[in-house]
């Protein structure tokens, strides 16, 4: 009798060893891409929701009067929106709480953008979708400017 | 004959790529993470040096002699209301406010930021703080 050495890797045994390896792989990459490339969309529309509050409360409190402040203050916080690569329509700009438009008055101005969030195997996502991404902002109007109603004594 | 050469040997460090690119996606995420932290601690100082400016003057002193001074006591304590206002108050690690000149204000704002994804890595921090700071001075005209 004789016996006859074969050498590795010379059948079909065990190849499919190891092959699971790959569609899971596949599925963790595809899942944990989708959750990143979520997750960055909401860093990105934060960063253009916080430039715009930011532009819009400057705009507010540089303006000659109420309706011209809350007009300045929409459309600077749109112009950055779209600055930013969005689009500027979709943004909601409001005041927060009573707004006035005298010396020492603090003016708050919330800027928000709906991202679509994407609900995700295995994690979740995050949460209901769309995704509001809020950013606010908050000034005061300068007490020792000329034009503008009401007294600079107890700013603070 | 099938499975003799190296051929499709590779295939099996896909999925170990595949990892090596979500790990590279989630380290961007987070430095991305901490230049908004960074943006935002530098928009909360230069506001607050722009609002202490006029706000923390020293109005006896202006009366008193027509200059104007503004008060490092009241520049602090205004500058530690108005940061805790802000959007930023929850994750203010430090504020300070420094009166350098008589009519100029410095804040330097420290802010903590808090990783997402790097928590999962061992050995990685948790978090970090990032520091901005604005000068604002009060000019007449």
């Amino acid at each position: 009798m004789t016996l006859r050495r074969r050498g590795r890797l010379q059948g079909d045994r065990g190849q499919v060893g190891g092959i699971e390896a790959l569609p899971f792989g596949l599925l963790v990459f595809v899942v944990g891409g989708l959750l990143l490339a979520n997750a960055w969309a909401v860093v990105d529309a934060k960063l253009a929701t916080d430039a715009a509050a930011r532009e819009a409360t400057r705009a507010f409190v540089e303006a000659p009067d109420l309706a011209a402040a809350l007009e300045a203050a929409d459309a600077a916080a749109r112009q950055s929106v779209n600055a930013h690569g969005r689009d500027g329509d979709r943004a909601e700009v409001a005041p927060i709480g009573p707004v006035g438009f005298a010396r020492c008055e603090r003016v708050t101005i919330e800027v928000a953008y709906d991202i679509p969030a994407i609900t995700l195997p295995l994690v979740g996502g995050w949460g209901s979708s769309p995704f509001p991404v809020r950013s606010r902002h908050s000034e005061v109007v300068d007490p020792f400017r000329s034009g503008v109603p009401g007294e600079a004594g107890g700013c603070a | 004959m099938r499975l003799n050469g190296r051929r499709g040997s590779a295939l099996m460090l896909v999925p170990a790529g595949f990892l090596v690119m979500l790990l590279l996606g989630s380290i961007a995420f987070d430095l991305s993470l901490l230049f908004l932290r960074q943006r935002q601690a530098s928009s909360l100082a230069a506001d607050l040096a722009n609002d202490l400016a006029t706000l923390a003057l020293d109005e006896d002193h202006l009366r008193a002699s027509g200059e104007y001074v503004l008060d490092p006591e009241a520049a602090a304590a205004i500058g530690r209301d108005l940061a805790l206002r802000s959007d930023l108050s929850d994750r203010l690690a430090d504020l300070e406010v420094a009166v350098v000149d008589e009519a100029e204000v410095q804040v330097t704002a420290t802010v903590r930021v808090e990783y997402v994804f790097a928590k999962a890595i061992p050995g990685a921090g948790e978090g970090t703080e990032v520091t901005a700071t604005a000068t604002a001075r009060a000019v007449a005209g």
